[in-house]
């Protein structure tokens, strides 16, 4: 008491200053934990789906025999100039079109996750839970 | 501060418009496979030689829409000038060969009379009201009894 009772205004002040910036410190650390939790778990459940979502997109081209005809302009690529109309239609026909929507939203899921991943992990290692803001320009 | 607002401008129009052209060719596409699927389904008997099996209309994939532009797989009976051919998806298709037909077995032209029941084959060409293929270009590929 009597150590408070000596503090200036300036002290009282500085001291509440620090209590509320370690709070603010806590949650910040408490949110980046929690983010990083969600983002990491949404990362290893997109790259999970992402194999199977692969495996689809191909099974899906060999069915509808998209890789036949992508394989016929490998081999015939110039004799098909005069049928080119027909090639793409077939292309366009045959492109396994859902499988490779699945795919590449995965993709980008899973950078996107990553990413915030990244800068959450960065906030925790700061230890004030600000650098991933300051990383990212907002701190 | 971003882009002015001429460029925002254009940057909007110009997504619309690729967004219609996706459109558009997605309509072009579908409407040829479900003419194609609709003459094929009509014409099965004709071309086939008897009714379609009930049993093919309950598969997961009956209502699928097949390629109106290309077939590709294995022949299954030659009677010139038309081929059948069963595809990966275990879809019949009948394509038509006619004298223009190039046909291509390795680096080689070959002939109608070449084609073989049991030979892979990738044929080009559009649809005609017969719910058939016109092929314009026909490539046998290597299978293991060809090669």
């Amino acid at each position: 008491m009597a150590e408070n009772n000596d503090m200036g205004m300036g002290d009282v002040e500085q001291h509440i200053m620090g209590c509320v910036m370690s709070r603010i410190a806590k949650r910040r650390m408490a949110r980046a934990r929690m983010a990083t939790a969600f983002h990491g778990t949404l990362v290893v459940g997109a790259i999970a789906f992402l194999f199977p979502a692969i495996g689809y997109t191909a099974a899906q081209a060999g069915q509808s025999g998209f890789l036949q005809y992508v394989s016929l302009i490998a081999s015939d690529g110039l004799r098909l100039a005069g049928t080119w109309p027909s090639l793409i239609m077939s292309l366009a026909q045959s492109a396994p079109i859902m499988g490779s929507i699945i795919s590449l939203a995965l993709v980008v899921l899973v950078a996107y996750a990553a990413r915030k991943m990244v800068i959450d992990m960065a906030s925790l290692r700061d230890n004030r839970g600000t650098r991933g803001y300051q990383i990212i320009g907002l701190a | 501060m971003g882009l002015p607002l001429f460029s925002r401008v254009t940057v909007v129009v110009a997504t619309f418009l690729i967004v219609l052209i996706i459109f558009w060719a997605g309509t072009i596409v579908g409407h040829t496979q479900a003419q194609y699927s609709y003459r094929w389904s009509n014409h099965y008997a004709d071309n086939f030689g008897g009714p379609r099996s009930p049993f093919a209309m309950m598969r997961p994939d009956a209502d699928h829409m097949d390629n109106a532009n290309g077939a590709a797989g294995i022949v299954v009976a030659v009677n010139l000038p038309t081929i059948a051919v069963k595809g990966p998806n275990e879809v019949e298709k009948v394509i038509v060969i006619d004298p223009k037909t190039v046909i291509r077995r390795f680096r080689d032209l070959a002939t109608s009379t070449d084609i073989r029941v049991g030979d892979m084959l990738v044929a080009i060409g559009s649809s005609n009201e017969q719910g058939q293929i016109a092929a314009s270009f026909v490539r046998l590929m290597a299978t293991s009894s060809n090669r």
